[in-house]
């Protein structure tokens, strides 16, 4: 079997949050103080291990680093995490996702000496009362915009994520005015998963019907600058060419204590974890992880139900394969949104390698 | 370059929007819009090379190049295996 090249490493420094997220699919413990950066715990890799993974992963083919978590900036020590993977490679593209709330020491002054590729940071409405309650934190929305006004400031190329639960056009309609008059780069809407404290807040069913007419709907009215994260089944052929998917034969999760899963999914499936990067060598867990082995093998080749009858499996790969995983301890199993389509007979039979007779 | 047709592995879907083709063992995909999307729709509707080049000539009288892109198109599609040719 052809071992891939590892081309991506979502790094998760820390693995608690100072918010308390409704729909966090990971669900992680919460700091202590809700604006404040703590120090490194003992338990967590420290700026020179990290250099070392850093090592091996060049070495394996990395192009891409995305810093995400728990809450990336959190930790007091982040400036110099940063610094060590951009000083390391000049062609590592560095992303990074954040709740936008906190600013650790230096931060500024090393995206100005190293920018990063773009930055994500969490924000679900242009109110402040709707944020903070979604956020279960009163003041985040304040500190997230004055955030988000910095980097675009400073020309870093920013991108807002909206999650959605209600599947509503119009608070989204209100993120994009503001993603447009604030100079924002872009605009993603993340549906709400029923992973971790999301499926809590699913249990309030949306139909499948209702999020592919959300969709539709912003794509008709906002253009090219919203994305939905929805599967490529369900987007019009205009879209396909520009959305991006996981990458996920490409790809390792780091975790704060250095263990190494598929992503963040290490923190909620721990049979996920395939070693630890302060005693595993990353090459040979990429090349004889048993579990990498397995995942190459049946993804996409032994999908089940529609995933394994649609014509995008080739590059979709599931659209999310540890969420499905986590939802049936199974690699092949079908993505939650394609199997609902597909009962509820609203799958695009033009999109079926084999359509209904 | 007289005949051409799709593969027996290589499907045409239209939609609104546009076409794809798709190649069932590979599952490579090629999404096609505009006038490629009509030349797809004329292949599939079995018309020959220069049944098409005649029908494009018709709906675009003042187009120079047309049978130079129409061939830069059919051998595109040639070279990623989408379609098939016969002399």
């Amino acid at each position: 079997m052809n071992i891939p090249p590892l081309k991506h490493l979502y790094v998760n420094p820390a693995g608690d949050c100072n918010l308390a997220c409704k729909h966090c699919w990971i669900a992680p413990r919460r700091s202590e103080i809700p604006f404040q950066t703590r120090d490194r715990l003992e338990t967590e890799f420290s700026p020179e291990q990290f250099s070392g993974i850093l090592d091996q992963a060049v070495e394996l083919g990395l192009t891409n680093l995305k810093f995400t978590g728990g809450e990336p900036l959190l930790r007091s020590d982040f400036t110099e995490l940063y610094r060590t993977a951009s000083e390391h490679s000049s062609n590592l593209i560095i992303d990074i996702e954040t709740n936008g709330t906190l600013v650790p020491g230096g931060l500024w002054d090393v995206f100005e000496e190293h920018p990063p590729g773009s930055v994500a940071v969490s924000l679900d409405s242009v109110t402040a009362e709707e944020h903070d309650d979604f956020r279960n934190t009163p003041g985040a929305w304040k500190r997230t915009v004055a955030f988000t006004e910095e980097l675009v400031d400073r020309k870093i190329s920013t991108q807002i994520i909206m999650s959605s639960v209600t599947f509503e056009v119009q608070p989204v309609l209100e993120m994009a005015i503001f993603c447009r008059d604030t100079g924002v780069s872009s605009l993603k809407i993340n549906p709400v998963q029923p992973i971790g404290r999301g499926k809590r807040l699913l249990e309030r069913k949306t139909s499948i019907r209702t999020i592919i007419s959300f969709a539709d709907e912003l794509h008709r009215r906002c253009g090219m600058s919203v994305i939905v994260d929805i599967p490529p089944a369900f987007l019009p052929l205009n879209r396909i060419k520009n959305s991006g998917w996981c990458p996920i034969h490409n790809l390792l999760g780091i975790l704060p204590d250095g263990g190494i899963s598929f992503c963040g999914i290490g923190f909620s499936c721990s049979e996920l974890v395939m070693g630890n990067f302060l005693q595993d060598d990353l090459e040979d867990v990429w090349s004889d992880s048993d579990l990498l082995k397995k995942l190459r093998l049946q993804v996409p080749a032994e999908f089940e139900g529609i995933c394994g009858n649609c014509i995008h499996k080739n590059r979709c790969l599931g659209n999310c394969v540890m969420q499905n995983y986590y939802s049936s301890v199974d690699f092949t199993s079908t993505y939650w949104m394609c199997r609902e389509a597909e009962e509820t007979g609203i799958f695009p039979q033009t999109r079926k390698i084999k359509p209904d007779a | 370059m007289e005949k051409i047709c799709y593969p027996d592995n290589v499907v045409f879907r239209e939609e609104p929007e546009g076409g794809i083709l798709f190649n069932v063992d590979t599952g490579e995909l090629k999404l096609v819009e505009g006038v490629a999307w009509g030349i797809c729709d004329f292949i599939e509707k079995r018309l020959l090379r220069d049944q098409i080049l005649q029908k494009l000539r018709e709906l675009y009288p003042d187009e120079t190049e047309i049978e130079k892109d129409l061939d830069n198109f059919l051998e595109e599609l040639v070279e990623a295996g989408f379609l098939l040719t016969e002399e």
